[in-house]
């Protein structure tokens, strides 16, 4: 366990990431950004627009590859991976939740919650399914389960999405501005949802906030300026 | 396998509505019309063919031609004087087969033969007091030239398949003609100036004018005694299974026995012809309808994709393959074929079965159906098969679209 604690779920070593690579449109994002992130870690993203937060998280989800530099997420190094490799690595270590929630329209909350394990094993079992409706219940979503995703709230449609992350039981949980299309209270809620589950379960989150409120309450702030990362005290942050 | 492909395309399907109905709609109708234009050109064909090639001997053996002389041999006889007259072929001269048993018997073994008859035939008169009536005679055994020629449905009087040596049948019209009614006595003389009388034991009708007009059946003695042939005879003719390979068993017998063989398409070419453009307009019309209907699908899942880009994204961030996006899309498309081609052949068989019944005022003076309506298991399965196929021709490029799809970028896009 201890060792486990130690080893990071994810480490970047020279991250850099260039768009256009190559061509007069070249547009350096990330300079060569040395992270490590453990399991268990609530760690907020803040930044400036434009300033490379979703790039890299798309990068540290394995969504991209990046154009310099090393990767490891869960012990494998992504760069050399091909779009398959990488899906199976985000369906099987990585839970994503998004700014718009995007469950599919066409199946109940119970289904979408369980879709990256239809997605990998064809169809989920029993325990598969007691397990997500556990954690349904344990987001409070246990009358909401049958009902289809349009049926929903925006807030219950993103607790949704939040137990999607977790169901395959992943070991890290990426967020782009999980509360940023919510009200106050609801987004208020969700944060404090997935804040609580990072602790129950020891799933490292990391979130792109522009929220500050947000950023204040995580374990550690990684605020990125000009390509790098800089690591702030969290009661830094200033509201 | 592939359960949760099938299942996110049913869904899909199944979500969208109106615009899956229209999709299966316009699959549906390109099966129809394949389906009615293969069954109403065939059975066209069929009674066309049945009309004009169920008389005739599809494959006949006939003596071999005499050799031609040789040049110089012509060269000789003309005293160096050629004209072009000379180096053609001798006039044929009348040879007969003998052991025509032994023919039949091996041209019986062919692959895709399915009767042979040994007969004798040619010009003749018939004569009924001072009217003189060119006619063209059949002489054979009744049931083996019935094989060849069938008039037995068509007789209208008397008989037929048991008549004797001195007893002959000829056309309704022939009949009218020449004023003979069954039972009549009638003189013929064939072409070899042999005479003999005959008793009109009955009639026939095809509705074939020239036919009924001009042909008089007798048995294979009759015939022998007429041409004075003996006990030989001067051709052997052949039914096959399917008249249209005529020409390669003909070939075939010809490469395996010493005798001049023809086929029906020798001499008919143009009914080939006629065939071969039906079957290429039936083949040019079913080929548009087809691009037509896959035109139609591609295009409403190319939007169908568009659509679902944002969905293809978050699944593919959240694990599925690019192959497992490749089927889903497939599958819908296949879907959208199997049920599209379920409705088709059912609609083609309400369409086909009201043609059905239509009647001909007319043909060939008898009544008949004005549509030959064959329900052919093969044109069904046919016409389910080619939709089936660009239809999913159809589907691959949007689901390839749609498998490549890039989740950051469809993500990013809000």
């Amino acid at each position: 366990m201890a060792d486990s604690i130690r080893k990071p779920i994810v480490k970047t070593i020279g991250l850099k990431k260039t768009y256009n690579p190559g061509t007069e449109k070249a547009v350096d994002v990330l300079h060569g950004i040395d992270l490590e992130i453990f399991p268990g870690e609530f760690v907020a993203i803040i930044g400036q627009s434009g300033s490379g937060k979703s790039t890299m998280l798309n990068i540290l989800g394995a969504l991209d590859v990046p154009t310099g530099g090393e990767v490891w997420i869960d012990g494998t190094e992504i760069s050399k991976l091909t779009s398959d490799g990488l899906a199976k690595l985000r369906g099987e270590s990585i839970g994503f939740v998004f700014q718009f929630h995007y469950l599919l329209d066409e199946f109940s909350c119970l289904e979408n919650a369980l879709m990256p394990i239809s997605i990998r094993k064809g169809a989920p079992d029993k325990a598969d399914v007691e397990a997500a409706k556990v954690i349904l219940r344990r987001v409070g979503l246990e009358d909401q389960m049958n009902k289809k995703a349009t049926q929903m709230s925006g807030g219950q449609q993103q607790r949704t999405a939040i137990v999607r992350a977790l169901v395959s039981r992943p070991r890290l949980v990426l967020a782009d501005e999980p509360t940023g299309n919510l009200d106050a209270r609801s987004g208020a809620e969700v944060f404090k949802l997935m804040r609580e589950i990072a602790k129950e379960t020891g799933v490292a989150f990391i979130m792109v906030t522009h929220d500050d409120r947000l950023a204040r309450a995580a374990d550690r702030v990684i605020r990125i300026e000009d390509g790098l990362t800089v690591e702030v005290d969290p009661e830094s942050v200033v509201h | 396998m592939l359960r949760f492909e099938f299942k996110l395309a049913w869904r899909h399907l199944v979500s969208g509505g109106g615009q899956t109905l229209l999709t299966v709609c316009a699959v549906a109708i390109a099966v129809t019309v394949i389906i009615f234009i293969q069954t109403l050109i065939t059975g066209v064909q069929q009674r066309f063919v049945g009309d004009l090639v169920g008389p005739l001997s599809h494959v006949t053996i006939k003596p071999p031609d005499p050799a031609p002389d040789t040049l110089d041999k012509v060269g000789d006889r003309s005293g160096g004087s050629l004209l072009a007259s000379d180096a053609q072929k001798q006039v044929q001269q009348r040879t007969e087969l003998e052991q025509w048993q032994k023919i039949e018997q091996e041209v019986a073994s062919f692959p895709g033969v399915r009767t042979v008859a040994s007969g004798v035939g040619g010009a003749g008169f018939m004569i009924r007091g001072a009217k003189r009536y060119a006619v063209n005679l059949t002489g054979g055994e009744p049931a083996k030239v019935e094989s060849i020629s069938p008039i037995q449905k068509d007789m209208i009087a008397g008989r037929w398949l048991d008549i004797n040596s001195d007893e002959i049948v000829i056309g309704m019209r022939l009949a009218e003609e020449l004023g003979i009614r069954l039972n009549d006595r009638v003189k013929i003389q064939s072409n070899v100036d042999v005479t003999g009388t005959y008793t009109v034991v009955g009639l026939f009708e095809t509705g074939n004018g020239q036919f009924d007009m001009g042909r008089v059946f007798c048995t294979l003695r009759a015939a022998q005694s007429l041409f004075k042939t003996g006990t030989n005879v001067l051709y052997v003719q052949v039914k096959l299974e399917d008249p249209f390979t005529a020409a390669e068993v003909a070939e075939q017998i010809a490469a395996a026995l010493p005798y001049k063989v023809d086929s029906w398409t020798k001499d008919n070419g143009f009914i080939l012809n006629a065939i071969q453009s039906q079957n290429s307009t039936k083949v040019m019309i079913c080929a548009f309808v087809l691009l037509a209907s896959a035109f139609a699908i591609a295009s409403v899942l190319i939007v169908s994709v568009i659509q679902k880009s944002k969905q293809i994204g978050i699944l593919k961030a959240i694990g599925a393959r690019d192959y497992q996006i490749l089927w889903v899309f497939t599958i819908e498309g296949l879907g959208v074929a199997v049920a599209g081609s379920i409705v088709g052949c059912f609609w083609a068989l309400l369409l086909l079965r009201s043609l059905a019944d239509i009647p001909q005022a007319a043909r060939f003076g008898k009544a008949d159906k004005l549509f030959n309506i064959i329900y052919d298991p093969v044109i069904f399965g046919g016409a389910v098969a080619a939709t089936i196929i660009a239809t999913l021709i159809a589907a691959i490029l949007p689901a390839r679209r749609a498998s490549r799809l890039s989740p950051v970028e469809v993500i990013r896009g809000g």
